[in-house]
């Protein structure tokens, strides 16, 4: 009885604090919205000689979230508020409504550059990561997590690579916290070096999705470089994504037969089990619209394309905000530096290699259809 | 009882926005970001 009534304490509690949590993330996003316009049509934004149009939502979002991170933790009401801070699921829902504006061809001759991209920049940065972490004498599982989150897309990654070699629990919270802690400024300065070396969209949409750890990450720098950009960046890294799966079954394996010598070997159905599966909501989406049965966003008379489209920007800023509010780096301080290190230059190898494959293959192999 | 996953979650809530939207219950007056 009074284990039921603790159970139930708790239940509450978590609703509460989602409701609390998802008040403040939308309040948040407005208040990023409101920012962008304040700037938008300034050319010299505090006299830095910035230009009001190239501060795009994704920064607004996710600074006004680091700040709300801060005040939230100073008055102690962080944790009531964190089952709303929800990054993932709204950056899934924002990615399937992107479906509805990507004709299903670009999809098909994006996707066919972005597995081989995927299956090149996997393979180079896990080994990479796993050779250069064994250097610095870190343990298999961390290793195993901190290649895989490298190596292909982030949280969810590391998430589904612990699972399959047992790592601890804090070996997963640190990654995750090194994750979004070097996705965050990847998100702001990736755009600036593209637009530097004046990189085209389609290629530098690839360098974003071959190169930086989280999907929300990707899809801000997409967004502050450009509509195309956006669109190829979400292709590629959800086709990287896509390969989570194969990635946790090896890891399985190996984990279970070489490291602890167990002669059963893992199932092949953990392929299945860890496919993102929002990709098949993102491909019906591009199909419906592809087949007309979703209207394009028209510049003359809106339609139900201009809100499903102006859905998936207040999806995205949404999770652009809940990025900001989930950011710690209290972890680091447990594990000490060395792991830091090895995450640093694996994440300059992981962004020198995708710019040349993605140059290689967007630029020059496979050119997507626009 | 089974629970959905985030990334069905994700789906579903998206699917709903669409036809909320396909059949005029959403405008896209309100949604102008």
């Amino acid at each position: 009885m009074a284990t039921s009534n603790v159970k139930s304490t708790e239940k509450n509690n978590d609703l509460v604090g989602l409701i609390v949590g998802l008040v403040i993330v939308v309040a948040l996003a407005f208040l990023a919205r409101w920012l962008k316009g304040l700037v938008y049509a300034n050319n010299n934004v505090l006299g830095l000689g910035i230009p009001g149009k190239s501060l795009e939502y994704p920064l607004w979002a996710a600074l006004v979230g680091l700040v709300a991170n801060y005040i939230l933790k100073l008055f102690k009401v962080y944790d009531l508020a964190k089952p709303g801070f929800r990054t993932e699921l709204f950056l899934k829902v924002g990615l399937v409504l992107l479906g509805t504006t990507i004709s299903f061809k670009v999809i098909v001759t994006a996707a066919a550059g972005a597995v081989v991209q995927g299956v090149i920049m996997v393979t180079c940065v896990y080994f990479f990561c796993w050779w250069l972490a064994g250097k610095f004498g870190l343990p298999d599982t961390l290793r195993a997590v901190m290649s895989t989150a490298i190596s292909i897309c982030g949280v969810s990654a590391a998430i589904a690579a612990s699972g399959s070699v047992l790592a601890k629990k804090e070996e997963i919270t640190y990654i995750t916290g090194l994750v979004i802690v070097t996705a965050l400024p990847l998100m702001v300065i990736a755009p600036l070096i593209a637009q530097a070396i004046n990189l085209p969209e389609p290629i530098a949409g690839a360098w974003f999705g071959g190169n930086i750890d989280t999907t929300a990450a990707v899809v801000g720098a997409g967004t502050i470089y450009g509509e195309t950009a956006q669109k190829i960046a979400s292709i590629v890294k959800q086709t990287q994504n896509a390969l989570i799966g194969v990635v946790a079954f090896l890891l399985a394996l190996y984990f279970s037969t070489v490291v602890e010598g167990k002669k059963e070997k893992p199932s092949a159905a953990i392929i299945w089990q860890r496919f993102p599966k929002f990709v098949l909501g993102f491909i019906v989406a591009s199909l419906l619209f592809t087949f007309g049965l979703i209207p394009a966003a028209s510049t003359k008379e809106p339609n139900a394309g201009n809100a499903i489209a102006a859905m998936k920007d207040w999806a995205f800023c949404l999770a652009f905000v809940s990025m900001g509010l989930e950011l710690s780096v209290k972890e680091f301080r447990k594990m000490g530096w060395s792991p830091v290190i090895v995450f640093l230059i694996v994440t300059v190898f992981n962004t020198l290699l995708a710019l040349l494959i993605s140059w290689l293959i967007f630029g020059w192999l496979f050119p997507p259809t626009l | 009882m089974k629970t959905i996953t985030e990334d069905w979650l994700a789906v579903i809530v998206a699917f709903a926005l669409m036809i909320l939207a396909l059949v005029g219950l959403i405008s896209p007056a309100w949604m102008k970001f």
